[in-house]
Parts: structure tokens; C-alpha cells; sequence
């Protein structure tokens, strides 16, 4: 188990964990330990439920480092929910493979709550099969380094994905988000579209997203999009949306990426019908998160998103 | 009864220069103008005349700067007062380009805004069943409810949009900023409907800007003021209005 020697390893000497770059070269490690090959556990889905099925991974306590490696597999026709929750103390190190047959539909939804010192590196991956939907949610909220890394591709036509994300990245916190999707099937649609918040100096976001399409890929329609509200001056923000299109037959492509300080016409709007300029601010910071938070069915998860996400915005306009 | 008392106003708007500074551009030269409960009255003019600055400078938009003169509604200095306060005060502004706010939806702007007007929450019931009965008269879909503000709305969605919060924040003195352009003739109807609905039920005074003369059809003008290069330069009833379209606005206008 190179990965686990490499963390433990790491974890004794506490050398520099909890750099970004440590992330990746972690992430590095974990690409070579692929789960499509030797996973640790493997989770097959044949039925429909309407249970959510819970991934738990959660590494409690530092200096404790958990691994995570693991292969889903979701049978043609079935529809599931899938929960990841990363919270605690202790580092993680996650990669997950989906592969969803036909006619699917699979939400993922993972959340990064992880304490202040925590570290969380993961990689997603998924190949989606014909007319399946897969839709993934990622909410980054707190954690040392965070890093998350989505890379889909298709294994039929008409088949689609929608990743979305948000972050409220605060306190030198280091969130980033990489997401890949491969357009190598026809008529296939993906929907990238991320939001963040960041305040403090220091703090720093990284979202790069790349969507390639193919010259196979005709009919294809991708929209990727990234917007970043800066509630303080000094944090960094890095959104780099990529877009390589090799076949001239598409239905749409798009890409837009945004990163800025209140809008000071939508902050009048609000603020035109009685609501006070802190409260319209509030509500903006909620809006970046309530824009992802649509359609995530678990009702625990959207209302501790909802009260972090308060709860640190007030804590900073005491 | 409440009365909007506007004396004098000069505003000027900021504008970046060519080197990047903001400079003041003087826009209102002079507005002397009232506007009383369950009057309505109407402006007209040509385009660039300074309506919308007019109607963004009373409810307080920060790109407007008050030069000198006053603004007063119900003897409190309006000028004073921060952007909520105004609203609190019972002034209302529906725009001529309402602005989207994704992830904001419709119900909970409302929610708020009653309540910060109100200083209590809104009872859950009432509220939902004002705000169903409200957008069944404005002839909009329950769906909208739950929409992102204006995000994706049609430009007569919009309007349509701006008369809901009219109705159900309740204001004073509403001021109109082109709510009958870009409607069709069904919406216009609708629209007008909900105005003077809200003038029967709360005795609202209307300050009515627009480009045609067809909405004056359906809510009647006490007054018409003509607006031209920053002020009010004629009035007259709706005969007014009606000659104004034919004759266009050059005799006010320096050629
Ligand atoms: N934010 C701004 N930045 C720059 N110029 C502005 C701004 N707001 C207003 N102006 C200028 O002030 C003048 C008056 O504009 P205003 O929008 O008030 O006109 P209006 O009478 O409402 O016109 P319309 O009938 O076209 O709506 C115009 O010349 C306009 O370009
Ligand atoms: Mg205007």
C-alpha cells in the first residue's frame, strides 16, 4: 500500500502536510493507486432505493489518516443517492470510481467540513453510460487544504452530467477544485458550475475546470461556469475555465468565469425593498450557496450548509 | 395620507473619465415636484431627460450624489435616510431594468423584505396565501415563486415581478419607472390592474414614467409633468399626454 505508507510516513515525520502542494503531490500517489484496479472495497448498486447509501470516511481524530479507495458500481436502470460527509480532525485521502451503466441516474453529493488543521485530498472518477444522468455535488467549507478533483467521461451516447460546487473558503484556508469532463460520446451534455466565497488574506481558491470535446463527440452541449464573491481584499483567487472543442458539429459550448466584491446594483435592489445593506449581503453569500444547494434532496446536509455558511458570515460582521 | 415633497433637487451621477477617475456629471437641474396619496401623476419625456435618475435618486442609489435641494416624504428628510430606511418609510421604486439575483428566490426576497419592513416575521399562512392570491391576479405562474430572483424573466416577467413586490410590501408612494414598456396589451392590462388595485386597498400615490400615452388608458393621471434636460418644464392633464405623442417633445428641447 504505497499511499499508506506514504501518509504514515508523513504523518510521523509531520513534515509539510499541509501545503497545497503536499495535496497534490498526495493526489499524485493516489492517481497511481488506481481503485479501477485495486480498490479497497467495492460497492455494487443493482437496485433502486430510495435510501441514500452513506460512503462513510471519516478520519475523527488527528494525527489519524484515513485512505479511501473504492469502486461503485451502478447497475442499468437503477436511480441512487450517494453521501459522502468528510468532517473531523484527521486527514483523508479519498478516490472513488463510479461507473454507471445505462439509463442511471446516481447523485453524489460530498461535503468538506473538515476542523481547522484537517487535511482532505480526493479524486473522483466516473464513466456514464447511455442515457444515464450523473450528477454530482461537492460543498467545501472548511478543512486545512482542501482538494477535490471530478474527472468524467462517457461510455454511451445521450448521456449527461452536472457537477456543481461551493466553497466558502476563509482563514488561509487552501480549497481546490479540479473537474475534467471528456466529451467522447455524441450527443452528451455537461453542466459545470461552481461558486465560491472567500475572505481573508491569505486565503486561497483554485478552480480550474476543462471540458474537451472530441471529434466523436458531435451533438454535444457543455456550459462551465465559476463565480467568486471576495468579501475581504488579500484573498487569491485562481478560476481558470478551459474549453478545447475538436469537432465542429456541437449544440452549444460555453464557459464564464467571475470573480468580485458585491454587486453593488443587486445589493440597491435589496436594500430598495426594506432590507437592511448587512442583511442583503447575507443574502447574497446565501445565494452563491442556495444556486447549488437546489436539488440536493438530503435535508440534513442542506441545513447545516445553510447554517455554517450564516454562522461564518455573521461571525465576520460582528 | 402621505406626501412625497420634492424641492429643487440638483443630483449629478458619477462617471468614470477617460483617466479612470469618477468625475460628477449634473443631471437634475431642478426638480420641484409632489406627489400625495392616491394621485397618480405621470412624467414624460424624451430619453436621457433624467427620469430614472430622478426615481434612483429619491430611493437612494449610491451612483447619484444630491447636489442641493431637498426631499421629504411625510415632513422626514428623505435624503438622510439609507436605502432601506426609504423603503421603510414607506417609498417604493418598480424599475425600468429590475435586476437578477440568482439564488435568491422570489418568496424569500419577499419574506424578507416584509419582515424588515414590518420589523416582525410575517404570520407563514397569510403570507403564503397574500403572495398566491397576488400572483393569481397578476396572471403569473405558482412556479415563479420559487424561482431565482429575475434570473432567466422575460422582460414583461419582470415587470410583472416588480408589481407583485408592489403589492406585497404595501408602500406608500410608488414610483413607476417604464412598468408599461415592453409589456403586450394583455400584460399591460394586467399590470395596470394591480396598480390600482393597490391604490383602492392602501391609498398609493403613483409617480408614473412613461413613453405612451396607451397606459393612461387604464390608470388615470391627475397630473402630467413634462421632463426635459434634468427638470420639470410644463404640465397639464392627460390631454396633455395624448398631444405629446403626437407632437413629440422638440419644442421643450434647445435645438
Ligand atoms: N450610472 C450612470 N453612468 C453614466 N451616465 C449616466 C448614469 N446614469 C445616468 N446617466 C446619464 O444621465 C442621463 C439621464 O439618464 P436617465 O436614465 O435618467 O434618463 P431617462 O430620462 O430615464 O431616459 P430613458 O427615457 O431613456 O429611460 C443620460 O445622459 C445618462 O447617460
Ligand atoms: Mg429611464
Amino acid at each position: 500500500m504505497i499511499l499508506e505508507k506514504a501518509l504514515q510516513s508523513d504523518a510521523e515525520t509531520g513534515t509539510t502536510r499541509y501545503t497545497p502542494e503536499s495535496a497534490h503531490a498526495l493526489l499524485e500517489i493516489i492517481s497511481t493507486y488506481s481503485p479501477t484496479s485495486t480498490p479497497k472495497t467495492s460497492v455494487q448498486v443493482t437496485e433502486t432505493s430510495n435510501v441514500p447509501i452513506r460512503l462513510q470516511n471519516t478520519a475523527q481524530y488527528a494525527p489519524q489518516i484515513v485512505l479511501n479507495s473504492q469502486k461503485v458500481t451502478v447497475s442499468d436502470d437503477v436511480h441512487c443517492d450517494i453521501i459522502l460527509q468528510h468532517t473531523g480532525a484527521g486527514d483523508e485521502a479519498e478516490c472513488i470510481d463510479f461507473q454507471i451503466g445505462k439509463n442511471a441516474t446516481v447523485n453524489v453529493i460530498s461535503t468538506q467540513m473538515k476542523d481547522e488543521n484537517a487535511m482532505f485530498v480526493g479524486k473522483h472518477t466516473a464513466t456514464i453510460g447511455e442515457n444515464s444522468e450523473f450528477n454530482h455535488t461537492v460543498i467545501s467549507l472548511s478543512g486545512k487544504v482542501l482538494r477535490l478533483d471530478l474527472e468524467a467521461k462517457f461510455a454511451g451516447k445521450n448521456a449527461s452530467i452536472v457537477a456543481k460546487g461551493a466553497y466558502f473558503a476563509k482563514a488561509k484556508e487552501h480549497l481546490e477544485h479540479h473537474i475534467n469532463v471528456l466529451h467522447n460520446m455524441p450527443n452528451c451534455k455537461s453542466d459545470v458550475k461552481y461558486n465560491g466565497v472567500a475572505e481573508d488574506k491569505g486565503t486561497h481558491i483554485v478552480w480550474i475546470a476543462n471540458a474537451l470535446i472530441e471529434p466523436t463527440a458531435f451533438g454535444t452541449n457543455t456550459f462551465v461556469r465559476n463565480k467568486n464573491l471576495v468579501l475581504t481584499k488579500g484573498a487569491i483567487v485562481d478560476s481558470v475555465p478551459n474549453l478545447e472543442i475538436l469537432t465542429g458539429d456541437i449544440q452549444g459550448a460555453g464557459h464564464a468565469s467571475s470573480t468580485g466584491r458585491f454587486d453593488d446594483e443587486q445589493l440597491f435592489y435589496l436594500e430598495s425593498r426594506g432590507i437592511s445593506e448587512t442583511d442583503a449581503k447575507k443574502m447574497i453569500v446565501e445565494s452563491f450557496f442556495e444556486e447549488i444547494l437546489t436539488g440536493v434532496a438530503d435535508k440534513g446536509i442542506v441545513s447545516s450548509v445553510r447554517e455554517y455558511v450564516v454562522k461564518t458570515f455573521e461571525e465576520r460582521t460582528k | 395620507m402621505s406626501k412625497l415633497v420634492i424641492r429643487g433637487l440638483h443630483a449629478s451621477v458619477l462617471v468614470k473619465a477617460d483617466n479612470g477617475d469618477e468625475v460628477a456629471k449634473e443631471i437634475l437641474k431642478g426638480v420641484d415636484l409632489e406627489v400625495e396619496s392616491g394621485k397618480v401623476y405621470a412624467i414624460m419625456g424624451p430619453n436621457g431627460s433624467g427620469k430614472s435618475t430622478l426615481a434612483y435618486t429619491l430611493a437612494g442609489h449610491p451612483k447619484y450624489v444630491v447636489t442641493s435641494g431637498t426631499a421629504e416624504l411625510d415632513g422626514k428628510d428623505l435624503l438622510q435616510m439609507t436605502v432601506d430606511e426609504r423603503a421603510k418609510s414607506g417609498l417604493f421604486l418598480a424599475m425600468q431594468y429590475p435586476i437578477e439575483v440568482p439564488g435568491v428566490s422570489v418568496t424569500n426576497f419577499l419574506r424578507t423584505a416584509k419582515t424588515a419592513l414590518d420589523g416582525k416575521a410575517p404570520q407563514v399562512r397569510e403570507f403564503i396565501k397574500d403572495l398566491n392570491s397576488n400572483m393569481q391576479s397578476l396572471k403569473m405562474d405558482k412556479k415563479f415563486a420559487n424561482r431565482s430572483l429575475n434570473e432567466g424573466f422575460s422582460g414583461g416577467e419582470k415587470k410583472r415581478n416588480e408589481i407583485l413586490q408592489l403589492k406585497m410590501l404595501q408602500p406608500k408612494i410608488a414610483i413607476l419607472d417604464e412598468t408599461d414598456s415592453g409589456l403586450d396589451v394583455d400584460a399591460l392590462k394586467i399590470v395596470s390592474k394591480g396598480v390600482n388595485d393597490a391604490r383602492k386597498t392602501t391609498d398609493l400615490g403613483v409617480l408614473l414614467i412613461t413613453h405612451y400615452y396607451r397606459i393612461l388608458d387604464y390608470i388615470t393621471p391627475d397630473e402630467v409633468f413634462v421632463f426635459a434636460d434634468g427638470k420639470v418644464v410644463d404640465k397639464g392633464d392627460a390631454g396633455l399626454a395624448k398631444r405629446l405623442e403626437e407632437t413629440g417633445y422638440d419644442k421643450y428641447v434647445d435645438a
